[in-house]
């Protein structure tokens, strides 16, 4: 009888007490993005632009890089100039086109793959230099920390815009510049500069884990270094680590569009084939020479750059949120 | 404090020396030399080029010279100061000692003229622009920031996050088009190329331009800061005590706040700087950045490395000067 | 005469992502004027909550006191606008917080936080309220007052701290002074004195005094009466002497088993409270501490017990008598007399 009565009780405590399915940091960060509106609207306009950029030769009306002798500096198609009929707008060339008859809008579609290369690439590598200078930093410590730290001082304290601006003017015309068409010199550009700030990040968190119960506890069962390093300290690291990625992003694509529009950054492609033949900023540098025949030929990637820097600006503004609970109340 | 003050002024020397060291070496790559050309583009016979890189000492080896060293040596001089000049009697040893002196050396394509020259007219206006963009910055970045945090989740933080959000996320180089495009050719507000710029007022479009991306950020650390002071248990001590709203946000809020706005403006400064320098060659404002812009289609290096050097300095006495104030508004690091 | 502060049904909620947290649930209390009342619970128990509802400072959103009535002095704090009330801060009632590393503003010189309540409150001058600032200093025991009042707060120690945090309370002569987790941060040589200060200046003061503690040994000290506090509600309360004596809620016998004392026999094992306290959001209508009760009955998940008087100044929110191990009055051993203990709950 007794057994009976207690095996009713147990379940019905059960059934009474049951909580709620505990979370994980991940699950509950991920909750917390996706009910972040501004952030998921980035990060729909970021897989559209992904799917832009991949079907650009079937989304392109014309080849980026076609050139119609006679049709420069077309209207875009609801501008319409009836005494000039070789520049009124029409709808096969959408947001008209440059000086030397280059439709716009199918320029457009392609530079779009140049900005997310732009924007990923350099992420990428910066974040695998800082991440490994900040790990070796805070966890050897000593003379090894100490250069590491002086040495990314240094760096941060020279202006990373100039940097930048000399580097690509500097070696514009010599072979590496040339190479890839100045993709390389720019990524290396954007990647040397920008290392210091991720590295500062995980040193910090290396630092405070470090002395941690469970990094104690690895370190006493004998787990070798480098297994604590990846294993233990590095993912208690990726929550910031993410959000800084997500913040260089937009700062490497403006950068790039900066420096195109300065005669800087990368080359106009002239090969038909190429991947990435056409860059936003190079379409504003053409822009702004013809600010008063062809408004859109700037208008057009100024407000696409505009707008791929919002949309990452807002997935890395929900990324910090989510991933620190401190901030999101 | 006197101590950090004194490591922070030293440190500046290493960064001018390796700002100074990096631009060197990189336009160093850059094929060609300065004296290649004449003014008209037109390639200089091989003797004038000779004589004018004697002239320059552009014929010294780069960084360091062990021959003039040896000489030295050679002919008696013990004077470690002399047979030290005599080491980096290079062009790279001379060009940061003359800069020393606050000599830049000539322009590569403005012939005759000097590069600190050409700066010292064109810094007032450079001035007027970026004192008009600070002010604005932190008049209207402040007060957005702390109303949005003290309102926080209101329509009021919604409107003004949202707008920090796009005043961070859109470059002013895009921005300042889009002003000249809608403000300038269909508007008409603005003039774009008949400007005094010697008066205050057509600086007010491209100063908001430019301020706008700093007092967003500002605006975006002011709010992030106020949200996390709020949150203290100083802060609920004080409400406890009875104090009105007003005195709380005033006298404890804000003071707590505003320290780490205050270290934000360094970066606030350089963004300012970067954002001069494109924003005056949009608007056509006769200042460095304009410029300097300028020297970057003409590849003149002398001129872009001194406009870096003279960046890199502002930069570094500004970033101390941000410091210092930050000691002296946080009591814990000035009664140290 | 009515009692300086009462407080009736007080219901205050938080409304967070994951549901609705009931952090204080129907609580009553009183504090007699003088008197020296001790709350005690674990941490979550509600004990913070309710004292920042009597303060009126809980923050809203998320939280929000849904309903009851604060009476101080007979008066309803509820009713009051927050200009009447910001009159009761700091003035008729004021409070220590637990942490005096972060309870004191870093910015701002001890001498200013000090006066700003004199100039607000006691309408005080500015060097009145200064020389008023250092007597405090001097009341609460720190050395060379007056010239301390230049200093942040971070150049005085962790025990120092608190001592101004009591100054703080007591710069305006407040009929009541709630004093949350006082001691809590302190080492256990300066809670001792933080304590005997406390006590010495509510002697000489006459005001009255909530202690909010999750140690009993505090509130053995201090109190005069004793609230315990479980998953946002009373579930036990009385005089100190009887509740420590005699407790009736299984909770109260668990925490005062669950720490040592020096009259008990030689080898007797310290029995720890199984189990967590329940999660307040979903609270299911049962005895809340029923998972965790040696003594539950089936009873127990039909409603939530109600507080009942047990003896005359004593109440327990549980359906039957129990008592102690260590209690063997009225010839009645609990387990005689209520559940015995269950097998299968304890191998749980």
């Amino acid at each position: 009888m007794a057994t009976t009565v207690s095996q009713g009780t147990l379940s019905q405590e059960e059934r009474a007490f049951a909580t709620r399915k505990p979370r994980s940091l991940w699950s509950d960060a991920r909750r917390r993005l996706l009910r972040n509106k501004a952030a998921v609207a980035g990060l729909l306009f970021i897989a559209f632009l992904l799917v832009v950029a991949v079907a650009a030769p079937l989304i392109a009306p014309h080849p980026p890089l076609e050139i119609i002798p006679g049709n420069g500096y077309r209207q875009a198609a609801w501008v319409h100039t009836p005494n000039r009929p070789s520049i009124t707008g029409k709808w096969t060339y959408p947001l008209g086109t440059d000086a030397i008859g280059r439709d716009v809008f199918s320029r457009l579609v392609y530079g779009t793959r140049t900005s997310l290369i732009v924007g990923f690439i350099p992420m990428i590598i910066t974040l695998t230099i800082g991440v490994m200078v900040g790990l070796v930093a805070g966890f050897k410590g000593g003379l090894l920390d100490v250069g590491l730290m002086r040495f990314g001082e240094l760096v941060y304290s020279f202006p990373s815009f100039l940097f930048f601006i000399i580097v690509m003017t500097a070696l514009k015309d010599t072979p590496i510049g040339k190479f890839l068409n100045g993709f390389l010199i720019l990524f290396a550009a954007l990647s040397l500069v920008g290392w210091v700030d991720v590295a500062r990040l995980v040193r910090g968190q290396v630092l405070s884990l470090r002395e941690k119960e469970f990094v104690e506890a690895a370190r006493a069962i004998g787990v070798r270094q480098h297994n604590i390093l990846f294993k233990h300290l590095f993912p208690n690291c990726l929550g910031p680590i993410i959000v800084s990625g997500a913040f260089i992003v937009p700062g490497a694509i403006i950068t790039e569009a900066v420096l195109s529009y300065l005669g800087i950054g990368l080359r106009p492609a002239t090969d038909p084939t190429a991947l990435f033949p056409v860059s936003w900023g190079n379409m504003i540098l053409d822009g702004k020479s013809a600010i008063n025949a062809q408004q859109w030929l700037m208008i057009a990637p100024g407000i696409a750059i505009a707008l791929i820097t919002l949309a990452f600006t807002f997935i890395g503004d929900g990324l910090r949120d989510a991933l620190d609970p401190r901030e999101a109340q | 404090m006197i101590s950090f003050i004194i490591r922070r002024v030293l440190w500046a020397v290493p960064v001018l020396f390796f700002v100074g060291l990096v631009s060197f070496f990189l336009m160093h790559q850059a094929p060609g030399g300065p004296f290649d050309q004449d003014n008209n583009r037109k390639q200089v016979d091989a003797a004038t080029l000779k004589n004018l890189n004697a002239r320059f000492g552009l014929d010294k080896p780069p960084y360091v010279n062990p021959r003039a060293f040896a000489a030295a040596w050679k002919a008696g001089t013990r004077n470690p100061f002399k047979l030290a000049r005599t080491y980096v009697d290079s062009q790279f040893g001379n060009y940061m000692l003359n800069a020393l002196h606050g000599d830049l050396g000539p322009s590569f394509r403005q012939r005759g003229q000097n590069v600190q020259d050409l700066l010292k007219k064109q810094w007032p206006f450079s001035l007027r622009l970026a004192l008009i963009a600070l002010t604005f910055a932190i008049v209207v970045g402040i007060p957005l920031g702390v109303v949005a945090a003290l309102k926080q989740n209101s329509l009021a933080d919604y409107i003004s996050l949202f707008f920090a959000t796009v005043g961070v996320s859109v470059p002013s180089f895009i921005l300042g088009l889009l002003v000249i495009i809608i403000f300038g050719t269909h508007l008409r507000w603005i003039h774009i190329s008949t400007n005094d710029w010697r008066t205050w007022k057509p600086y007010i479009a491209p100063g908001l331009v430019l301020g706008l991306l700093s007092m967003s950020f500002i605006t975006r650390i002011t709010r992030s800061t106020v949200l996390e002071v709020k949150r203290q248990d100083y802060i609920r001590t004080a409400r406890a005590k009875g104090l009105s709203g007003q005195a709380v946000i005033m006298r404890h809020i804000l003071r707590n706040a505003l320290i780490p706005v205050v270290t934000t403006l360094g970066p606030v400064l350089l963004g300012l700087v970067t954002g001069a320098v494109i924003t005056e060659s949009i608007f056509s404002i006769p200042g460095i950045g304009k410029y300097f812009v300028d020297a970057i289609f003409q590849r003149d290096y002398s001129m872009i490395m001194g406009t870096t050097l003279i960046y890199a300095l502002l930069l570094v006495v500004a970033n101390i000067v941000v410091d210092l104030s930050y000691g002296f508004l946080d009591p814990r690091i000035r009664t140290q | 005469m009515a009692p300086l502060l009462e407080v009736k049904n007080l219901s205050t909620h938080f409304f967070t992502q994951d549901g609705l947290v009931k952090a204080v649930d129907n609580v009553s209390f009183y504090v007699e004027k003088g008197e020296t009342l001790g709350i005690v619970g674990e941490s979550g128990s509600g004990k913070s909550v309710t004292s920042m509802s009597i303060m009126r400072l809980i923050p809203n959103p998320p939280g929000k006191i849904a309903s009851g009535e604060i009476l101080f002095d007979g008066e309803d704090l509820l009713k009051y606008s927050e200009d009447e009330m910001r009159h009761i801060r700091g003035k008729e009632i004021a409070m220590v917080f637990q942490d005096p590393m972060t309870s004191l503003n870093p910015v701002l010189t001890i001498g200013r936080q000090l006066t700003e309540t004199l100039e607000l409150h006691m309408k005080l001058t500015g060097k009145e309220a200064r020389n008023r600032a250092g007597e405090l200093l001097a009341l609460v025991g720190i050395p060379s007052p007056h010239k301390r009042l230049d200093d942040y707060p971070h150049q005085f120690s962790g025990g120092m701290r608190q001592r101004v945090m009591i100054a703080m309370g007591l710069s305006c002569n407040p009929q009541l002074l709630i004093a949350d987790e006082p001691t809590t941060a302190l080492d256990v040589t300066i809670q001792a004195q933080i304590l005997e200060l406390m006590k010495k200046l509510q002697d000489e003061l006459g005001m009255a005094v909530i202690i909010i503690t999750h140690d009993l040994g505090v509130v053995a000290r201090m109190a005069d009466r004793v609230n315990v506090m479980y998953a946002g509600r009373i579930i036990e309360d009385g005089p100190t002497n009887q509740i420590f004596h005699d407790p009736r809620m299984p909770y109260t016998i668990g925490l005062l088993q669950s720490i040592p004392r020096l009259d008990e026999a030689r080898g007797q094992r310290l029995s720890p409270i199984r189990g967590l306290p329940p999660d307040l959001i979903n609270l299911p209508q049962v005895c809340p501490f029923s998972p965790r009760c040696d003594y539950v009955q089936d009873a127990c998940y039909q409603q939530v017990p109600p507080l009942r008087p047990v003896e005359p100044h004593q109440r327990a929110a549980c359906l039957f008598d129990v008592h102690a191990p260590w209690v063997s009055g009225n010839g009645t051993s609990p387990q005689a007399q209520t559940a015995h203990q269950l097998p299968a709950t304890e191998r749980a």
